[in-house]
């Protein structure tokens, strides 16, 4: 056995120090010519078969079916099939069995051994898309959810109780755990849609089937059914709009809420949906009487007493400096004092201009003072109250979590919001506890929607007060936010508007916000935009390594640009042996043989780079795979490329079909160059960028490995959970709920 | 009996080891089966696939396309135009099978089906000129649906009323306004002829094809008004009952969700347009005429919002959020909703 491991690896080391060569002849092989295949018997008989389909006559489809099945019985008396009856079948059928109709004759037809498994699974998706079969199948998951959510409200909390190291201490408080986790699936219960999702998808999909096959028998028998579940929709819908209505109330949006509350009594018009609107209203008449006061004039209300005043107010307004005169009349003193805060303002003190802007709105029964606490409040003009504000909320928040955890989740809207908090207390205490863990996890708490609006308050600040008052402490404030969340051209920006930034802290911030552009230019996928994203970091950061990398980039992306690059690599060409053979790409035998020496295929394999020439990747002279392969440029014949394209295609096809993991990836592009490749019209190549097909056809082991992960076909899986919130650990299981369809998003409202 | 026992529990092994061999025999022929392929022979993978491909298509060839989206195939593609490629791959990749010729007719046929379906009515009309003169058997069947695609490509293909404005003789510099009259005449000529034709179709797929024409050319003329609506006199009011024409015309078309959403689409657009035009501040702003717009477009979104299941729900859904952000925008004492 060791001399066997010792030839092994001297054999290993010896293939991987074998230098490779470059093949000996062309890459692939000359345009072919093959002579055409004289139809038989058989042959004719698809094509008659054909004929009668396409004219629509089922005597003449089932003649020509019946001399198709004789035709094979005398060529092949003891088989095997040739497999052109059952295609025969489905043919016949398509006109033979129209609609609905045709569901049954394709379960018979599934029944035959003979089909060929591509179509199987075609005609298999093809029953399974029937909207009957769809609805029944939305049904039973919807019934299976239900049925999972009442397992896992009863297997965790027993699986936790009972299989957990601390069994001794966790099993007697089972009949509290159980307890608590079926009120909660009470409470959810409580909440849940009326038509939960799975049934919404089942209700469209019985009525697809009353609006496309309105003679169907199944019509008439669902028409109840159908009834039940359209009511339970408007109550689904009238749900989620109250839902709005009173989000938007929450938010003190009244006029918003009355339009949600007025959208639920469409649907139903319910003693909720009313109580609502009725709330709205009397929140936007408290708005309006404000409104009305705010405009209402408490001074003289006659004219002479208003000429009268009129010398007053100008003397107050007019100072010669622009900064407003001392109030020749005392009742105009707050008047003069607004105004000569916004003097301080107009003249660059903005810390003094807000500082008697607070002094005068602090004073109440002034009508000035209004105005005063009208702008303060204005986060728009006065930034730097709401950025001190939103630091401290932010603050406050963050103490609360660490001291208290998850006391500080508020409970849910209505009185199953309360249940279903004090129904967790016990665990939220007991989280609560844990103070030293949530001070280990301080330092890694991602930064909350707070911070972010923070920071937009204090941009505003710099935007309008660059060298104000509080400038210093706001600038250092958002270089630490953006530095802690790695914008580095963000914290670039901060910095460089700062007048005391050292010249070394600015490079050092230059480098990092260059990587950060180099990385964001590298990632885009389209070249023209690439090209443009890499030139401005050359331009915007000239002096920086990544600057130079970006230079790199952009030359190596001029000269190595190709107008499409389709890639068809070595696994998959070693897969699916019909594209890289004479049918197909016509590819020389030696590259695919695993000896270098005679030349062998990169991993790469061979791109389609525009027009009909191919760049085949062999590899390079080392031999290791890992090495940039040698690029050996070819050319195929006008007919040898369509012949590609069409054999790459139906390959991906047929693949499609056998292999659910080989699902058809859409590309735009691509099937725009394979259209014109079909058409003749390869070498007319689209040079626009937007039109670029960059794609990449790869062998299944390239993707999955040996051994691909399978879903699993049952349903249950043990799951061991532990947290660090609560110090638990359990194992039970659990029922995994069916995953919702992609096309779930067109039902969520 | 010793020796008894030692034959015994031979023969019990030699047993076994049949029964052992039997069932591993049994396994493997078990596991071969399991694993075998029913793959069509190669020889007559082209027929196979022509009739395949035949078949797919055939199915299809009866919907009513005007009604319902068009179906999908298993390359999730439009079924028309999957078939259509994949009868090019068939004509690609087994040209040595094909070259015969014993399947031109039915190629040709079946491409014509396809492409009438993608709108190319004369390539559709090429392909069934051929199928004619290749297949007797569908030559009936060919050429009257040439001759139908043919009358029906000249009329969709005829120059467009959105004809260039001409200058205004009586105004130096100035633009005439379009010729509202002489455009509505000719959008009406195509519509009668496209009655016409949908007359002489009845009872055949083309019906649908056909349906579909009158819908594109309703939506052209509403369309037509839609962007004049700036230059001619009463040109909202127009605009508006054009696109209400279509979406009452059209509610059982497969394009119904849209047409009422560019009926709301207008809606809204014609609400931000007053808004430009009468800023709420001002003295001329009237909140009744605004409030009129923004719930005639909103409860227009509404409705599509809510259809479960169709792609224009979230379009819908969006929308009606951000025309309702732009209204409650607009100073609460000048609309209420």
């Amino acid at each position: 056995v060791k001399g066997w491991a010792i030839a092994l690896a001297a054999a290993g080391a010896l293939a991987c120090a074998t230098p490779a060569a470059l093949p000996e002849g062309p890459p692939i092989g000359p345009p072919a010519r093959h002579a055409a295949i004289v139809p038989d018997e058989l042959d004719h008989a698809a094509a008659d078969l054909a004929v009668a389909v396409l004219a629509a006559d089922p005597a003449r489809a089932t003649r020509a079916l019946d001399t198709l099945e004789g035709a094979e019985r005398a060529l092949r008396p003891d088989g095997p099939a040739t497999g052109l009856v059952p295609a025969g079948f489905e043919a016949a059928d398509a006109i033979r069995a129209p609609g609905r109709a045709g569901l049954a004759a394709t379960k018979l037809l599934l029944e035959r051994d003979d089909l060929d498994d591509a179509s199987r699974a075609r005609l298999e998706r093809w029953l399974a898309d029937d909207p009957l079969a769809l609805a029944q199948q939305r049904i039973g998951e919807a019934r299976f959810t239900a049925v999972a959510r009442l397992f896992n409200a009863v297997s965790e909390p027993t699986g936790r109780s009972l299989i957990s190291p601390t069994t001794i201490f966790a099993a007697p408080l089972l009949p509290f755990t159980l307890g608590s986790s079926l009120a909660h699936y009470s409470i959810d219960f409580a909440r849940d849609d009326a038509l939960p999702l799975q049934r919404r998808q089942a209700l469209v999909q019985w009525e697809r089937l009353s609006h496309e096959y309105p003679d169907a028998p199944e019509v008439a028998e669902l028409a109840p059914k159908v009834a039940d579940y359209q009511q339970a929709w408007r109550e689904t819908q009238a749900a989620s709009a109250r839902r709005r209505a009173e989000d938007a109330l929450d938010d003190g949006l009244p006029d918003a809420a009355w339009i949600y509350a007025q959208r639920a009594r469409r649907y139903v018009d319910d003693e909720d949906a009313r109580g609502l609107t009725a709330r709205a209203e009397a929140r936007i008449a408290v708005r309006e009487r404000a409104l009305a006061s705010a405009v209402r004039y408490g001074g003289a209300d006659d004219a002479d007493s208003l000429a009268g005043e009129r010398g007053t107010v100008i003397a107050a307004l007019g100072g010669a400096s622009g900064v407003a005169a001392a109030p020749p009349d005392p009742r105009l003193a707050d008047e003069e004092r607004f105004l000569h805060a916004n003097a301080l303002g107009r003249a660059g003190d903005d810390g003094a201009m807000w500082a008697e802007l607070d002094a005068l709105a602090d004073e109440t029964g002034s009508p000035m003072a209004r105005h005063a606490d009208a702008l303060r409040r204005d986060r728009e003009r006065n930034p730097y109250r709401a950025f001190v504000r939103a630091r401290s909320a932010e603050r406050w928040s963050t103490t609360g979590w660490v001291l208290l955890g998850p006391l500080t989740a508020a409970p849910g809207r209505g009185a199953l919001g309360l249940l279903d908090y004090l129904l967790d207390l016990p665990w939220r205490i007991q989280g609560a506890a844990l103070l030293p863990v949530r001070l280990i996890q301080l330092p890694w708490r991602e930064s909350t929607p707070g911070a972010a609006a923070t920071a937009v308050h204090a941009r505003t600040y710099l935007a309008l007060f660059p060298r104000g008052a509080h400038a210093e402490e706001v600038r250092d404030w958002l270089l630490a936010f953006e530095s802690d969340r790695e914008n580095w051209v963000g914290a670039l920006r901060v910095a460089e508007s700062a007048p005391d930034s050292s010249d070394a802290e600015l490079d050092v911030l230059r480098e990092r916000a260059a990587e950060q552009a180099l990385k964001v230019a590298s990632a885009e996928k389209r070249s023209d935009l690439r090209a443009r994203l890499l030139a401005n970091v050359v331009q915007a950061f000239p002096e920086t390594r990544a600057g130079a990398e970006a230079g790199r980039a952009v030359r190596e992306q001029v000269v190595e640009h190709t107008s499409h690059a389709v890639r068809l690599s070595r696994g998959f060409l070693l897969e699916n042996h019909a594209v890289a053979g004479p049918g197909g790409l016509d590819l020389a035998p030696a590259l695919l043989d695993g000896d270098p020496r005679n030349g062998e295929l990169h991993p790469d394999g061979v791109t389609l780079v525009g027009g009909r020439e191919l760049s085949v990747a062999v590899l390079a002279e080392s031999g290791d795979e890992d090495d940039p392969p040698r690029q050996i440029a070819a050319r195929l014949s006008e007919a040898d490329y369509g012949r590609l394209v069409a054999l790459l295609e139906e390959t991906s096809f047929r693949n499609s079909l056998l292999d659910d993991d080989d699902a058809i990836d859409a590309n735009a592009q691509r099937d725009v160059v394979f259209e014109r490749a079909r058409l003749g019209l390869a070498d007319d190549v689209d040079e626009r960028p937007a039109a670029e097909a960059r794609y990449a056809y790869r062998g299944m082991r390239e993707r999955y490995g040996m051994v691909r992960s399978r879903e699993q076909l049952i349903p249950v899986e043990l799951v061991v959970q532990g947290s660090l919130t609560d110090l638990t650990l359990g194992a039970f299981p659990r029922l995994r709920p069916p995953k919702t369809t992609p096309d779930a998003v067109l039902y969520r409202d | 009996m010793h020796g008894l026992l030692q034959r015994a529990i031979g023969k019990f092994r030699a047993a076994s080891r049949r029964r052992a061999k039997a069932i591993g025999l049994a396994f493997v022929a078990a596991l071969l089966t399991a694993c075998a392929t029913t793959e069509v022979d190669p020889r007559y993978r082209p027929s196979a696939s022509a009739l395949e491909i035949i078949a797919v298509l055939e199915r299809h060839v009866p919907d009513d396309t005007y009604r319902f989206e068009p179906a999908r195939d298993f390359t999730d593609r439009n079924v028309y135009r999957s078939s259509l490629l994949r009868l090019e791959n068939l004509e690609q990749l087994h040209g040595d099978a094909l070259r015969a010729g014993h399947l031109d007719g039915a190629i040709a046929f079946a491409k014509g089906r396809a492409l009438e379906r993608l709108r190319a009515y004369d390539l559709a009309a090429d392909a069934y000129h051929l199928a004619a003169e290749r297949e007797p058997t569908l030559r009936d069947e060919a050429l009257r649906s040439a001759d139908l695609l043919d009358t029906l490509h000249e009329v969709v293909t005829a120059p467009t009323p959105l004809a260039p404005a001409k200058v205004d003789p009586q105004r130096t510099g100035a633009l005439a306004l379009p010729d509202v009259d002489a455009a509505l005449a000719r959008f009406e000529e195509r519509a009668a002829k496209l009655e016409e034709l949908a007359r002489a179709a009845e009872g055949t797929h083309h019906a649908y094809v056909i349906s579909e024409e009158i819908e594109r050319a309703d939506l052209e003329r509403a369309r037509y008004f839609s962007r004049l609506r700036d230059v001619l006199p009463d040109g909202d009011v127009r605009a508006v009952s054009e696109l209400e024409r279509v979406a009452l015309r059209h509610g059982d078309s497969k394009h119904a969700n849209r047409h009422l959403l560019a009926l709301a689409d207008l809606y809204a657009d014609l609400s931000i347009d007053y808004v430009e035009d009468h800023p709420p501040e001002g003295l001329l702003f009237d909140p009744g005429a605004f409030k009129d717009l923004v719930d005639s477009g909103s409860r227009i979104y509404e409705m599509v919002a809510a259809r479960d299941g169709a792609p224009e729900k979230i379009e819908a859904a969006r929308r009606l959020e951000a025309f309702l952000a732009f209204a409650l925008s607009v100073d609460r004492d000048r609309f209420t909703p």
